[in-house]
């Protein structure tokens, strides 16, 4: 005689079985003592199990949830005005720090040094117009501009003295 | 406007895939406790379970409008409830099951008698020991009422495993079990 099998008693219990499978089992039942006994004792822990009744302790979700979403809908509408933020930050800082670094490589290369400025005695040899004793502008005539070229070429007082 | 709580799950998923927070709402509330006690079974703490309640909703949110009404809804919920109780078991793999110990105060029918207390702690203790698959299989079967064929599509695994896996989980807690609980 062919036993049920374990996962049949299970489903019995369960009232899972369909009708058919359910009489040809319960047929065998009745007249096979160890099955009967192995279906007592699955029925019986069915019932067992059902004393660990676990229930929420007040626990709602829904509340949980609704503060989630409204996080999410705010952190979906934020990112433009957050990258643009972001993105005015990240510039400034790099404007930054090209400006410092272009500065320290001037600073730090002899080559690219400002061209010097004029000795101040240059200036001195090239008398203004103001300086000068011979006013072209004032007198443009052959006589002036002769009068004028003589005193250019006339060596200073002091310079006789040094030679 | 509140939805109406004869709505179809179905219909509550196609509300909720327009951006209908009470839809949503009330498809939570329906099936919040089935879930909540599933997660907390299986991983045996509350808190994991608020978590993972909270994660499946939310992916139920964000999945609304690829959502097809293929089969029933609650398959579906519990598949994403299984794969994320799967996951946090994964994520803590080498470690036992927690038996948190406030467990009785906090789920515990205060009005049933003590001695109900004690065998469902006992019980409650007896599921923990079971290897992760045996005990997944087993809460699904005895305490949602699903079927061998429903575990199957749930866990993704073949009706065979499922078979076995619930054969084992119940010779199991008929052997933990003291023989007093069974009578």
């Amino acid at each position: 005689m062919e036993h049920v099998r374990p996962t049949e008693l299970i489903q019995l219990a369960a009232g899972e079985l369909g009708a058919e499978s359910r009489a040809r089992v319960l047929q065998h039942l009745e007249t096979c003592a160890a099955c009967g006994r192995a279906f007592e004792q699955q029925r019986r822990l069915h019932a067992v199990l059902d004393a660990w009744n676990a229930v929420p302790p007040g626990i709602d979700l829904v509340a949980g949830l609704e503060r989630k979403l409204e996080n999410r809908s705010q952190i979906i509408l934020r990112p433009f005005w957050g990258s643009a933020a972001q993105a005015g930050r990240v510039a400034a800082a790099v404007l930054l720090g090209v400006g410092l670094g272009y500065g320290a490589a001037r600073a730090l290369t002899p080559g690219s040094q400002p061209a010097p400025t004029p000795p101040v005695i240059a200036q001195a040899d090239t008398p203004s117009s103001a300086e000068s004793p011979v006013d072209v502008l004032a007198d443009p005539s052959p006589a002036g501009l002769y009068a004028a070229l003589l005193d250019m070429t006339a060596p200073a007082d002091d310079e006789e003295g040094q030679s | 406007m509140p939805a109406d709580p004869q709505v179809s799950d179905h219909e509550l998923m196609a509300r909720t895939a327009t951006g209908d927070r009470e839809a949503f709402a009330t498809l939570v509330r329906r099936h919040q406790q089935a879930i909540l006690a599933l997660a907390y079974r299986f991983l045996g703490r509350w808190d994991l379970a608020e978590d993972i309640g909270q994660e499946t909703f939310l992916r139920i949110w964000s999945g609304a409008k690829r959502y097809e009404p293929r089969a029933e809804f609650r398959t579906w919920l519990y598949r994403v409830v299984a794969n994320l109780c799967w996951d946090q078991r994964r994520r803590r793999a080498s470690a036992p099951l927690s038996i948190v110990d406030d467990c009785l105060d906090r789920c515990g029918d205060a009005a049933l008698p003590s001695e109900r207390n004690e065998l469902a702690d006992r019980v409650r203790r007896a599921i923990a020991e079971l290897p992760d698959r045996q005990r997944l299989a087993l809460v699904l079967h005895r305490y949602d009422g699903l079927s061998h064929q429903a575990i199957a599509e749930i866990t993704g695994w073949s009706s065979a495993a499922v078979e076995s896996c619930l054969v084992r989980a119940y010779e199991h807690l008929r052997n933990s079990l003291a023989a007093k609980d069974l009578g």
